[in-house]
């Protein structure tokens, strides 16, 4: 309570009218999109561009949902972008702690490898890709193995970073109660390391959940088709329906939305628990 | 504790999932993409080896360079005007404001929106005749500023930036933010009791210690700037008359329209190379700022 | 505090509303749709097939489970619902069929999975695909089945209509079944034109006249979406038609004669002279095609020169033109060595059958029924001319589409969109060209050599 009050008072009408003009900013295409796909072309090509809707048009969203499984694709999605999480996480923790903080010659030079990752462009890669992927290809599978080795590199080198910055005395100390390394790794290490790992999730499932290319090219049928290609395939259809187009798109985001703030709670406590142990 | 640290069973239990994986998945195609950018091949008929040829080619196309030199200044406006923004944000946040979580969320807003959804939205804002730009533009009685804003040479590339820079702020922040809110309080508030104001608790104590972010951030931006493709495909698809031709997106024209598979991986590896070296010269700077 | 509170309940709200809206409501249309649809399917679909039971008779002698994959690009409710009303019924006369069909979006479709995938051969057992120069490299690679035999053991070709085969052919065998043919025209909205009292352009020069008055008159006179090059070549190419004829450009666009004469020259300069009279939109190098075409559905610019599936938008009642349009031939030019009867169009679009299938005469017998189907079915809504012997009751067809067909009934050449014609990196070389005679910096004497250059670099690397 004691702090909550001394931070209140720092907050200058400079900083809170800054703050605000921001937040609109980064806001308003949002509720513009909202408003538009509600709006027929009528109205928008009537001048009404910015307003509210005068006639609510909803059957935009009745249209868009006419025939898509989106219910499917959504499970999909989640699928795919919470194994890709899971593995995403485990392995880059693994791999940097031993980058970090075990004692080996090529540490630098693997190091150095998994940078590289991050140069890689999906569409270069993409026909030799797919020749290689051939045997699993039509399965979770076929997204979920390369979403975690493109989302590795990121991963790895947000982590390390952190992890260089953590004091080892906590370490140290677990070694000499006679902890081996992997409970080090799994008790100490992996706790310290949590704000991290919520960033690094919430940006893993952002690439992963709007990643469309492979998305397309290594899912056939609707059987594991992803939201976002799911949205595609709507929004390319009727693309000169602006009302349309926006309900599409609102559609999109409002999963994406609710993950990130149901995941983002989630970061505050490990934040808040990171600072205090930090 | 040294020795359990240079336990080979033990490096080898860390490191090598991560790096079969990735190396099996992320590393062989660039290799096998090397080997395609020595060919004359269309992507499914016979291939010709023709050496470096089509390296020849890209180093001799005047589009090459104009595509490289735009993808540069994305890279620079990255790095100069939204990492410096995002900064901002990040520190005034983490000081503690009423309100901190939802503004973090909001700012975060735009980069949990897929690029293509982005794209469309200021595909509609840029519209030269019903868009929000040019139609504010005129409600404010500026007319005279009201552009052709993806359809003229002029600005098109311009164009594109904003929203690239728009969007990524907020991711930025949220690294910053984050690591900003892994230094001790305790280190915070003796700055504090020794009178320093908010700003320069932040300059001379916050900012040295998140310097292993700043590097990762500025990597990531220039990186992600290098590789820029999503936003500029759907806004301008390169033109007006290449105004806003970016490497990724001359290389993906070359795959999929043309059929230059062999000359297309040229530039991905072109791209790679490029991205290594200014990865490299950031390090190096950041070494010797980290030193000092 | 509050604030962040009430945010996280409106998301929370809004997506449980959405969640819940669409499980119902989305399951709910779509079946309700599909049965409709299939009912309305089955009716037509008995009289027809007791016509097509003898060829259907002899190749289900087998009982064993078949089955194919069937590649298409209409993932859209409308002619998604279409296609699974056929496919149902195909299942339900071979019950030892199984068809799985996978739907993308044409563009991704045409760019990304269909490439990726026929380069190892993996494709759907029968697929969409496109003539011409597109699926040349298909063919060259062995990925495309040979269709001649099958077409004669079940007296295909006897079906189609003349000509329909033409970009399907490769080296003299036939490699796909056409799924439609399209036409170009100049749609013109009647009632603008009679707002601002301006006559329906016959020719050339009168069209430029009609351009200036919409012009002064502050009316956007022509559609446009220059981002999207082939939107150009759309009109460039039909005026190419009506300066060199089109005989001549069929022979150039093969590589028998060139691109660099005076005729297309004159054709690039025509389109430059539109530009420069403010024929196209402002902005219009920053627009798409669909973007630009909206306004003319929507009633607010008089003229759009597309291709026949423009009538589909002409009569959807989604849409504030129904009834008002006419569609009349590209205006002639003077001197000109095509005259008013020959036109853009063609059939390009093809189902075709993977080499690697393992049931090529079922899967054949699917493709020529689904295309057969399809190709009705565009007919009605105003999609496209159909490419089969076909016959639909006239009140069915699009008014707009009957308007194009009687433009066409005299035809006495077509020549296809240059970007279908061409293959590889001539393509990418035309719209580039295109755009730069929009944006003023490529001359009409530069896009005619350009092309000859980009059509010989790509002729000569396949020998």
């Amino acid at each position: 309570m004691k702090k909550e009050k001394r931070k209140l008072k720092k907050t200058g009408i400079v900083t809170t009218v800054l703050l605000v003009i921001v937040t609109v900013i980064q806001l308003f295409p949002l509720y513009w999109m909202f408003t538009f796909s509600l709006k027929s072309n009528k109205e928008i090509f009537g001048g009404n561009i910015i307003g509210l809707p005068q006639n609510w048009e909803w059957e935009n969203y009745t249209k868009v949902f006419a025939k898509a499984h989106l219910g499917r694709y959504l499970f999909n999605s989640m699928v795919v972008t919470g194994l890709t999480i899971l593995f995403t996480l485990v392995l880059s923790a693994m791999a940097t702690y031993a980058i970090v903080r075990l004692i080996w010659k090529l540490s630098n030079v693997v190091y150095f490898i998994f940078l590289t990752g991050m140069m890689l462009s999906i569409h270069a890669v993409l026909l030799p890709l797919f020749v290689n992927m051939k045997p699993l290809l039509d399965t979770y599978w076929a997204l979920i193995i390369p979403y975690v080795a493109f989302a590795m590199p990121t991963a790895i080198l947000l982590m390390t970073g952190t992890l260089e910055a953590l004091p080892k005395e906590l370490e140290e100390a677990a070694f000499i109660d006679g902890a081996n390394i992997y409970r080090v790794f799994w008790q100490i290490i992996m706790p310290l390391m949590r704000p991290i790992l919520s960033t690094v999730a919430i940006l893993t499932f952002l690439s992963s959940w709007n990643e469309m290319m492979l998305a397309i090219a290594f899912v056939s049928g609707e059987k594991y088709k992803t939201i976002t290609v799911g949205v595609n395939d709507m929004v390319g259809k009727y693309s000169t329906k602006w009302g349309l187009i926006g309900a599409g798109l609102t559609v999109a985001t409002i999963p994406t939305l609710v993950l990130y703030v149901f995941l983002s709670k989630n970061i505050q406590k490990s934040l808040a628990m990171g600072a205090v142990k930090g | 504790m040294e020795r359990a640290l240079r336990d080979k069973k033990a490096i080898c239990f860390f490191v090598l999932p991560a790096l079969i994986w990735f190396c099996a998945i992320a590393l062989l195609p660039v290799f096998q993409s090397a080997g395609y950018s020595l060919l004359d091949w269309d992507g499914i008929r016979d291939a010709k080896f023709i050496g470096v040829e089509n390296y020849i080619k890209m180093l001799g196309d005047p589009l090459f360079y104009k595509a490289v030199w735009n993808s540069i200044l994305l890279a620079a406006a990255s790095v100069f005007i939204q990492l410096p923004i995002s900064m901002v944000l990040a520190l005034v946040l983490a000081g503690g404001v009423r309100g901190e979580n939802f503004y973090r969320n909001a700012f975060f807003v735009p980069v949990i929106i897929s690029g293509t959804i982005i794209a469309h939205l200021w595909m509609k804002i840029y519209h030269p005749s019903y868009g929000l730009l040019n139609m504010g533009l005129e409600a404010l009685g500026l007319s005279s500023l009201t552009r052709e804003w993806l359809g003229s040479e002029g600005t098109a590339l311009a164009a594109c930036f904003v929203p690239m820079v728009w969007q990524y702020i907020g991711y930025h922040m949220l690294l910053f933010y984050s690591a900003a809110k892994s230094i001790s309080p305790e280190i915070i508030e003796a700055a504090q009791v020794d009178g320093a104001t908010g700003f320069q608790t932040a300059w001379r104590v916050i900012i040295p210690m998140i310097v292993p972010m700043i590097k990762a951030c500025v990597i990531f931006a220039i990186i992600g700037s290098l590789k820029s493709f999503d936003l500029i495909y759907i806004l301008t698809n390169g033109g007006p008359v290449h105004a806003s031709e970016v490497p990724s997106l001359l290389m993906y024209k070359k795959i999929f329209i043309s059929n230059e598979y062999g000359y297309a991986s040229a530039i991905a590896i072109f791209i790679i190379l490029e991205c290594l070296l200014f990865t490299f010269i950031v390090q190096k700077i950041f070494n010797r700022i980290q030193k000092e | 505090m509050k604030l962040k509170k009430l945010f996280s309940i409106m998301l929370v709200g809004a997506m449980v509303l959405t969640m819940t809206g669409c499980g119902s409501s989305g399951n709910d249309a779509g079946t309700e749709s599909k049965t409709e649809e299939s009912a309305a399917v089955e009716d037509t679909a008995e009289t027809e097939s007791a016509e097509d039971a003898g060829a259907v008779q002899e190749s289900t002698g087998t009982d064993e489970e078949i089955n194919l994959t069937f590649w298409h690009i209409w993932p859209d409710a409308d002619m998604g619902a279409i296609v699974d009303s056929y496919v149902e019924l195909f299942e339900k006369e071979h019950p030892n069929v199984h068809i799985e069909s996978v739907a993308t979006q044409e563009v991704e479709y045409q760019n990304n999975k269909l490439k990726v995938a026929a380069a190892t051969g993996s494709q759907g057992d029968v697929f969409m695909s496109w003539g011409g120069g597109y699926a040349k490299a298909y063919v060259d690679a062995g990925v495309v089945l040979p269709l001649d035999d099958l077409m004669d053991k079940y007296g295909t070709k006897d079906e189609l209509l003349d000509g329909t085969l033409t970009y399907a052919t490769y080296d003299g065998k036939t490699y796909g079944l056409p799924l439609k043919q399209w036409a170009g025209a100049l749609f013109c909205n009647e009632e603008l034109f009679a707002e601002y009292e301006v006559e329906i352009p016959e020719t050339f020069d009168e069209l430029l006249e009609a351009v200036k008055t919409f012009r002064a008159a502050g009316v956007t006179p022509m559609v446009l979406g220059a981002k999207d090059g082939w939107h150009i070549g759309m009109i460039q190419n039909a005026l190419a038609v009506r300066t060199a004829g089109a005989d001549y450009m069929n022979l150039a666009l093969q590589g028998e004669e060139t691109l660099d004469t005076e005729e297309i020259v004159k054709s690039a300069e025509l389109l430059c002279q539109l530009n420069d009279a403010g024929a196209f939109p402002d902005g219009t190098l920053g627009l798409g095609s669909e973007e630009s075409q909206e306004e003319f559905y929507m009633g607010l610019v008089p003229m759009y020169y597309g291709g026949s599936w423009v009538s589909s938008g002409c009569d959807s009642d989604e849409n504030e033109i129904q009834g008002i349009i006419k569609a009349v031939p590209m205006p002639t030019v003077e001197g000109g060595k095509g005259g008013i009867n020959s036109f853009s169009g063609g059939a390009i679009d093809m189902m075709m059958i993977n080499a690697n299938t393992e049931n090529p005469e079922m899967a054949y017998e699917f493709a020529v029924g689904v295309t057969k189907y399809m190709s009705e079915e565009a007919y009605k809504i105003g999609d496209s001319l159909p490419a089969w012997k076909i016959e639909v009751d006239e009140s069915e067809i699009s008014p707009t589409l009957r308007q194009v067909e009687e433009l066409i009934k005299n035809a006495d050449g077509y020549v296809l969109a240059w970007d279908t014609f061409l293959e590889g990196a001539a393509i990418e070389a035309h719209y580039e060209l295109l755009q730069g005679l929009i944006a003023g910096t490529t001359s009409p004497e530069e896009f005619a050599a350009g092309m000859q250059a980009a059509q010989e670099e790509v002729k000569g690397n396949a020998e």
